[in-house]
C-alpha cells in the first residue's frame, strides 16, 4: 500500500471504530446480537500484506475495541487469531499469481460469489472464537450458539451492505 | 549464532503472533473477573481449597483497590449515626446499657466464585457452617447490598446475588420505607429496578435507596444504590424506577455476611401469617 492508502486506511479505521464503539456496541438489540463490524478493516487488508504488520494492526484494533468495552484481551486475541487464519487461507488455498497482485478484496476486484463466501466464513469464524473466548467454558453452550448465529448473520449483512455502499470509492482508487 | 538469528528473522511473524496472543490471553485472564474466576474454578473444580489459596495470590495484587474500597467504607461508617456503629463492633461493644442487645453481627468473607452474566446469578464465599453461617443471612460488600445466602456447606456458602431475578427486597427511599420491591430485570449489571412504588410519592433522581428490616436479612440503612431515573409506569399508579447499584457486582471480593440474632425467631413467628416468596 502507498502512503496515501495508509492515510486512507487510518481515517476509515477511525470512522469504523467510532461506529462500532459509539453506535453498534450501544444498540442492545437483544441479548444475542453483538455484531463486530470493525473486522471489515481486517478482511479488506491487502492480500499480500506482511504478516507482522497485519498482526500489529489486528492487535491495535482489538485493543481499541477492548478498551472501550472493558474486556481487555478478548477482542485483540480474536482479531490476531483471525488474521492468522486469513494468512493460512491465502497462503494455502489461493493461487500465488493472484496473491502477488496485492489487491484489497472487495466487490470491485474479486468474484462476487467468492467474496460473499469469504466475508461470511471469516465473520462467522470470528464471532465463534469471540463468543467461545467470552464464555471461556462450554457451560451455557446453547446461548453461545445463539449469540454466534445471530451476531454473525447481522455482522455479515452489515459488512456486505457497508462494502457495497462504499464500493464505488474503492473502485476509483484501484 | 548466525543461524539462530536467521531462524528468528525468517520466522519473526510466527513469534509476533504467539507473543500478541500471549499478551491477549494474559490480559483476558488477569483483568476480567469473569474469565479469571472461570480460569481458577476450572483449574480446581475438585477442591475448593486450592481455589481459595490461588485466589489469595490474586487478591494480593488487588490489595490496592481493595484498600481503597475499605477506606471508602470507613468514611461511610464515620459519617453514619452512632446507632449503626454498634453493628461492626459487635464483639467489643455488646451492651452499652442493659436494655439493648446487639441484633446484627458481621462475619467477614471472601468471594471465591462470582458470575453476573446470567439472569439468575449466584456467588460462592469461603465461609460455612463451621464459621456460623446459615441460610437466609444477608451479604453486603463494603459499598452496599450484595445478596442473600441460599445454601451452606461445611466450609463454603452460596448466595443469591442481587443480580438475580428471584431476589426481592423492600426498599427505603430517602429514609422512608416504601411498600414496593427491588428486583433485577436481568439486563444491565449496574442497574436494578424498583417495582410497585406508588406514583403519589415524589421520587427524585439521586435519592439514596437503602434497606429496611423487612425480611430480616439486613439491618436498616444499608445502601442499595441511588435513584438513576424515574418514569411513570405503563400499568398506571406506579412508578418505574432504575437504581444505580452501590456495589460493583463484577468486582465483588471482600464481603460481610450479616447474622441476625433474632432472624430465626422472627421468621418462625411470622411464618403462618406471611406468604413465603
Amino acid at each position: 500500500m502507498q502512503t496515501r492508502d495508509w492515510i486512507r486506511f487510518v481515517l476509515s479505521a477511525i470512522v469504523i471504530l467510532a461506529i462500532q464503539v459509539l453506535v453498534i456496541n450501544n444498540l442492545n438489540l437483544n441479548q444475542y446480537m453483538f455484531p463486530q463490524l470493525y473486522i471489515i478493516l481486517l478482511l479488506t487488508l491487502p492480500i499480500n500484506l506482511k504478516h507482522w504488520i497485519g498482526y500489529l494492526i489486528a492487535f491495535a484494533l482489538g485493543f481499541v475495541i477492548d478498551s472501550f468495552s472493558y474486556t481487555p484481551g478478548l477482542q485483540s486475541f480474536t482479531a490476531v487469531f483471525i488474521m492468522f487464519l486469513r494468512y493460512v487461507y491465502f497462503n494455502t488455498v489461493v493461487d500465488k499469481e493472484w496473491l502477488s497482485t496485492g489487491i484489497r478484496p472487495n466487490f470491485s476486484n474479486a468474484d462476487t460469489g467468492w467474496f460473499v463466501i469469504y466475508v461470511s466464513i471469516f465473520t462467522t469464524v470470528f464471532h465463534t472464537i469471540l463468543f467461545l473466548m467470552e464464555n471461556f467454558s462450554f457451560s451455557n453452550f446453547g446461548s453461545t450458539l445463539f449469540k454466534i448465529a445471530y451476531s454473525s448473520s447481522l455482522a455479515i449483512f452489515l459488512i456486505l451492505l457497508f462494502l457495497f455502499t462504499f464500493n464505488r470509492e474503492t473502485a476509483n482508487d484501484s | 549464532m548466525q543461524n539462530l538469528l536467521q531462524f528468528l528473522r525468517t520466522n519473526f511473524h510466527y513469534f509476533l503472533f504467539l507473543i500478541l496472543q500471549g499478551i491477549s490471553i494474559f490480559a483476558l485472564v488477569r483483568f476480567n473477573t469473569y474469565h479469571q474466576s472461570v480460569f481458577f474454578s476450572t483449574a480446581s473444580t475438585v477442591n475448593g481449597n486450592i481455589l481459595t489459596s490461588r485466589k489469595n495470590v490474586i487478591n494480593y495484587f488487588l490489595l490496592k483497590s481493595e484498600n481503597q474500597k475499605l477506606k471508602e467504607e470507613n468514611i461511610l461508617l464515620r459519617t453514619r449515626g452512632t446507632e449503626n456503629y454498634i453493628f461492626i463492633n459487635s464483639d467489643t461493644s455488646v451492651a452499652r446499657d442493659s436494655n439493648r442487645v446487639v441484633q446484627y453481627s458481621y462475619i467477614p468473607a471472601k468471594v471465591i466464585y462470582n458470575n453476573i452474566r446470567k439472569e439468575k446469578n449466584y456467588f460462592t464465599m469461603d465461609r460455612g457452617i463451621k464459621h456460623g453461617v446459615s441460610k437466609d443471612m444477608g451479604v453486603i460488600s463494603p459499598l452496599g447490598v450484595a445478596g442473600i445466602i441460599v445454601d451452606v456447606s461445611e466450609n463454603f456458602c452460596i448466595a443469591m446475588s442481587i443480580l438475580n431475578s428471584n431476589f426481592v427486597l423492600t426498599p427505603k427511599i430517602n429514609g422512608r420505607t416504601h411498600s414496593g420491591q427491588v428486583r433485577w430485570d436481568g439486563k444491565n449489571e449496574d442497574i436494578v429496578q424498583l417495582e410497585k412504588i406508588s406514583d403519589q410519592y415524589q421520587i427524585k433522581v439521586g435519592q439514596e435507596v437503602t434497606t429496611t428490616e423487612y425480611g430480616h436479612y439486613f439491618p436498616e440503612h444499608i445502601k442499595i444504590g441511588n435513584v438513576e431515573s424515574v418514569e411513570q409506569s405503563d400499568e398506571g399508579k406506579y412508578l418505574d424506577i432504575d437504581v444505580d447499584l452501590a456495589t460493583d457486582m463484577s468486582q465483588l471480593s471482600e464481603v460481610y455476611i450479616i447474622k441476625n440474632k433474632f432472624g430465626k425467631e422472627l421468621k418462625t413467628l411470622e411464618a403462618p401469617y406471611i406468604d413465603a416468596n
